[in-house]
């Protein structure tokens, strides 16, 4: 495994809004605090969803991101797994990336069980891998068996649930990069599934998780980074960073 | 579902690496990935065709059965209309749609590449040049199910092979080269601009009737021979068609396609590296 770090400097993301009404936007002022700063810039109105942000990661490195809903947690993940092109600033990225987001949502329901892990693989997988051993891989962790031969619409959505996360986790980068829930299914399936992902993770040399649930965080992550409005609040070792982000909002949503 | 692989892999690579040296990098950006592994577009232009043809009983071949219900319905009509041979006119009228439908999904069609694929261009880093090539492929297939059509009035005789014929070889390969920038253009401008679909889709069908399609260029005299003349649309066919028809293709028709082709890419490959990167913020 070659060594992967991420670094970002001085990022900055503006993402446009196209919407028919754009300036009634700005007659209220009731979302102060969630999302990022809507702004109006000659008529053109746009999200500064990223403001300043500067890190960087290195190897073996696991990394939380804090934050609640809007701050920019999924939209930083999808920054480094170049899903979004930054406005300003320069990412570097070295190593392979693996995305854990939305899982279930490239599944289509017409496809057989073991198609979609052939389509999968031929997209997303690693090509020296044949993708009969992904589906074996598949196949015996999800427990599905002959499920697999059925298209997915007959499946129920906790066997959909296995199947995606399943596909999703499977493959071996060097990067991975993780948004909210991949927890699916009932609980043993969630222990099981929490099993294979820190497989997973003894592979790759850095994680960047953005998640609610501090019981999934302990469970991954070393470092926490906290965002609010698109800015980087505080970064630190994931116990202070929970400690400061808990008594910035008081208790009341941190159970789970 | 089968996917192509290279059989001889070195070759191809060496062989990639040779073209892809002698292109511009922005030309480069639109074919390097979907060049290096072409099972990538294969698949995703396969899986969709097989989806939405999925528990019907003739699968994709209704593509060529909506193609032959088309053209056996209008040659009754205007075959006794503009009063010439049924067999000529079916032939004429069949090769001329294969290629409008080409031409009417690169207006429509592929400008949705993106929304449709938006998952994949929203949550994976897939790169949207697999897709491009993907919306290229898919017409490929749908129109492989075309020429089912067409062998069968080859064999009934009533298309006459020549030695022009070959020339529908090259022909449908420039079709396909300038597909795939036109193919970009179209899917970048589509979701940044919503009304445009619908603008062009309105424009779909007065475009089918003023293209000789139905009818034969030489119908229309005098000053009305103009409609014909500054439509490209009308050479993008007759490059197409004649060659099929075993006809030589006109010099003015080659001329047409193969700079527009050119123009093309040139845009094309420079507005995806441009914008392509901002077409997530659009879906």
């Amino acid at each position: 495994m070659q060594a992967c770090s991420i670094s970002l400097q001085n990022i900055h993301l503006r993402i446009p809004l196209f919407a028919p009404s754009q300036r009634r936007l700005f007659n209220k002022e009731t979302f102060a605090n969630v999302g990022g700063k809507l702004n109006n810039v000659r008529g053109k109105v746009h999200v500064d969803a990223l403001t300043d942000i500067s890190f960087e990661l290195n190897h073996g490195e696991h990394l939380a991101l804090i934050g609640h809903n809007g701050a920019g947690k999924s939209t930083l993940l999808k920054l480094i797994g170049g899903i979004y092109p930054p406005t300003l600033g320069r990412v570097a990225v070295q190593g392979s990336i693996g995305c854990i987001f939305d899982v279930g949502a490239g599944i289509s329901p017409e496809m057989t069980g073991l198609e979609c892990i052939k389509f999968q693989h031929t997209l997303f997988g690693d090509p020296n891998n044949d993708w009969e051993m992904l589906a074996e891989d598949v196949a015996k962790f999800t427990e599905l068996g002959r499920f697999l031969e059925l298209p997915v619409r007959t499946y129920s959505n906790g066997m959909r649930a296995r199947l995606t996360s399943a596909i999703a986790t499977a493959r071996r980068a060097d990067i991975l990069l993780i948004d909210e829930g991949i927890g699916a299914g009932d609980q043993s399936f969630q222990e099981k599934l929490s099993r294979r992902v820190h497989g997973l993770l003894e592979s790759a040399g850095l994680l960047v998780m953005a998640s609610h649930s501090t019981k999934l965080l302990r469970n991954y992550c070393t470092k926490g980074l906290l965002l609010e409005q698109g800015r980087v609040q505080m970064i630190g070792s994931l116990e202070e960073v929970l400690d400061r982000y808990a008594s910035s909002r008081g208790d009341a949503d941190l159970v789970s | 579902m089968s996917l192509v692989q290279p059989t001889h892999p070195s070759n191809i690579h060496r062989f990639v690496d040779e073209l892809l040296s002698i292109f511009p990098e922005s030309v480069k950006t639109l074919v390097e990935k979907p060049l290096r592994n072409p099972h990538i577009p294969i698949s995703l232009a396969w899986s969709e065709i097989m989806q939405s043809y999925r528990r019907s009983v003739l699968g994709p071949l209704w593509i060529t059965l909506n193609l032959v219900i088309f053209v056996s319905c209008l040659t009754l009509v205007y075959g006794a209309l503009f009063s010439v041979q049924s067999q000529d006119y079916a032939a004429y009228l069949a090769c001329g749609m294969m290629v409008w439908l080409w031409v009417s999904a690169l207006l429509t069609d592929v400008g949705n590449t993106f929304i449709n694929y938006a998952h994949f261009v929203k949550n994976t880093p897939l790169d949207k040049s697999y897709l491009i090539c993907a919306a290229v492929i898919k017409q490929t297939l749908i129109l492989a199910h075309h020429l089912i059509v067409y062998a069968t009035f080859v064999l009934l005789g009533m298309v006459k092979l020549t030695v022009y014929t070959f020339l529908a070889i090259p022909a449908f390969l420039i079709l396909f080269l300038m597909s795939i920038p036109v193919t970009a253009i179209m899917a970048i401008l589509f979701p940044r601009y919503r009304d445009l679909s619908r603008l062009i889709m309105s424009f779909m069908m007065v475009l089918l009737m003023v293209t000789p399609i139905f009818w034969q260029p030489n119908m229309l005299g005098g000053w009305r021979s103009l409609l014909v003349h500054v439509n490209p649309i009308y050479y993008v066919i007759e490059f197409v068609r004649s060659p099929l028809l075993g006809k030589p293709v006109d010099q003015l028709s080659a001329a047409v396609v193969i700079s527009m082709t050119v123009v093309f890419w040139v845009v094309g490959a420079w507005a995806f590296r441009r914008y392509g990167k901002y077409v997530v913020f659009w879906l």
